[in-house]
């Protein structure tokens, strides 16, 4: 009798564990806010983060700073929601954007930089071309003119967009104010 | 079979609200283990080339910044963290508990030439220095430095060079 018990005790902390691990994201995904492609958690690095964030956080982004600081747009779709894709084309069009810097990377789904001869991964407010208070970049395996991420390799791959220094409005209305558009040009 | 079922629940539960709430923690504890490992020492600053996709220590790495890192105990004593400040480009500190939270940070708006951070446990009132209050013995304190052109790498290089992170003794400041 007490062996069965101790097996149900047991059965229950090996499913409390594994259920923990694998719904941590889907769970924290009730917490983030959403603007078009873009979804951000504005609790991130924050002491009054509830566990699942938390959790969520110290998974798939450690060290993230608090909202007044940086805040953390990630997009895992095109602007029609679509999965990012590396052997597709994109355009990521943009203007001035509520922060004092900003940056677009681009990660594997490994949650790390992409290898490429160019050393490119990322576009910033500094380095990024901009034409009449606007700015393109391109997100291809081909070469391309101007601003450019190159892209490699096969499967999935995410955007994060960081504002540092950014507005009030970012943390207070992050679902309103205008983030880039990712636009699908084709695919290999 | 009715208490098999309950005793099941209840420790599922009870496990899957104690592992989220430790998790945090458990990555932290295998960062600063792994860290050690390698070589590095509490209380004393790093400094991380810049990030290409060779580096696969942290997700997310930010390529358009330079880190430099010190993991801190201050179970024993106080810790002094001074660093030069660039000029006309962001830079920060970041300040992180072993539960992940980034409990202070402070950039170059805030602080002009030399920050002087004074990170202690409990109750400080000190001159001289931005006194932070930590809550726990452990952490990590993280140094960002945006870099505005590759070109200026060597020139923000040279600067963290200077930067400490080290045990001092509060009465050093009164």
């Amino acid at each position: 009798m007490k062996k069965w018990l101790l097996l149900s005790v047991l059965a229950g902390i090996t499913f409390g564990i594994v259920s923990a691990y694998y719904t941590v994201d889907y769970i924290a995904e009730f917490f983030t806010v959403k603007n078009g492609a873009w979804e951000t958690n504005l609790l991130a690095g924050s002491e009054k983060a509830d566990i699942y964030t938390r959790a969520a956080i110290a998974l798939n982004a450690l060290f993230a700073l608090n909202k007044s600081e940086a805040v953390y747009f990630i997009a895992y779709t095109d602007s029609n929601f679509n999965p990012l894709r590396l052997h597709c084309d994109y355009r990521i069009e943009g203007g001035k954007l509520p922060a004092r810097w900003w940056s677009i990377t681009v990660y594997g789904s490994d949650l790390f930089l992409i290898p490429n001869e160019y050393d490119i991964y990322a576009v910033t407010s500094e380095s990024v071309r901009w034409d009449d208070g606007k700015w393109v970049v391109k997100l291809s395996q081909k070469y391309q003119d101007g601003n450019w991420i190159p892209l490699r390799g096969e499967g999935n791959f995410i955007l994060v967009l960081r504002l540092y220094n950014p507005d009030k409005t970012v943390y207070e209305s992050p679902q309103s104010i205008e983030l880039p558009k990712i636009i699908l040009e084709g695919c290999r | 079979m009715k208490k098999y079922i309950v005793a099941f629940a209840i420790s599922a539960i009870i496990a899957h609200v104690a592992f989220v709430a430790i998790f945090p923690k458990l990555i932290m504890v295998l960062y600063f283990y792994t860290t050690t490992s390698a070589g590095y020492e509490e209380n004393k600053i790093y400094h991380v080339p810049p990030i290409n996709s060779s580096y696969r220590k942290v997700v997310l790495p930010g390529p358009n910044l330079l880190y430099s890192f010190c993991i801190y105990d201050i179970s024993e004593k106080p810790l002094l963290i001074e660093a030069k400040v660039p000029e006309n480009t962001y830079w920060s500190v970041s300040f992180y508990d072993s539960l992940t939270n980034n409990f202070f940070t402070i950039n170059d708006r805030d602080v002009k030439d030399v920050a002087r951070i004074l990170l202690v446990k409990g109750d400080a009132d000190i001159k001289g220095a931005i006194v932070v209050r930590a809550e726990d013995e452990h952490g990590l304190i993280l140094f960002r430095t945006f870099i505005p052109d590759k070109n200026v790498i060597p020139e923000l290089d040279a600067l963290r060079q200077q930067w400490k992170c080290e045990q001092t003794e509060t009465y050093l400041f009164d």
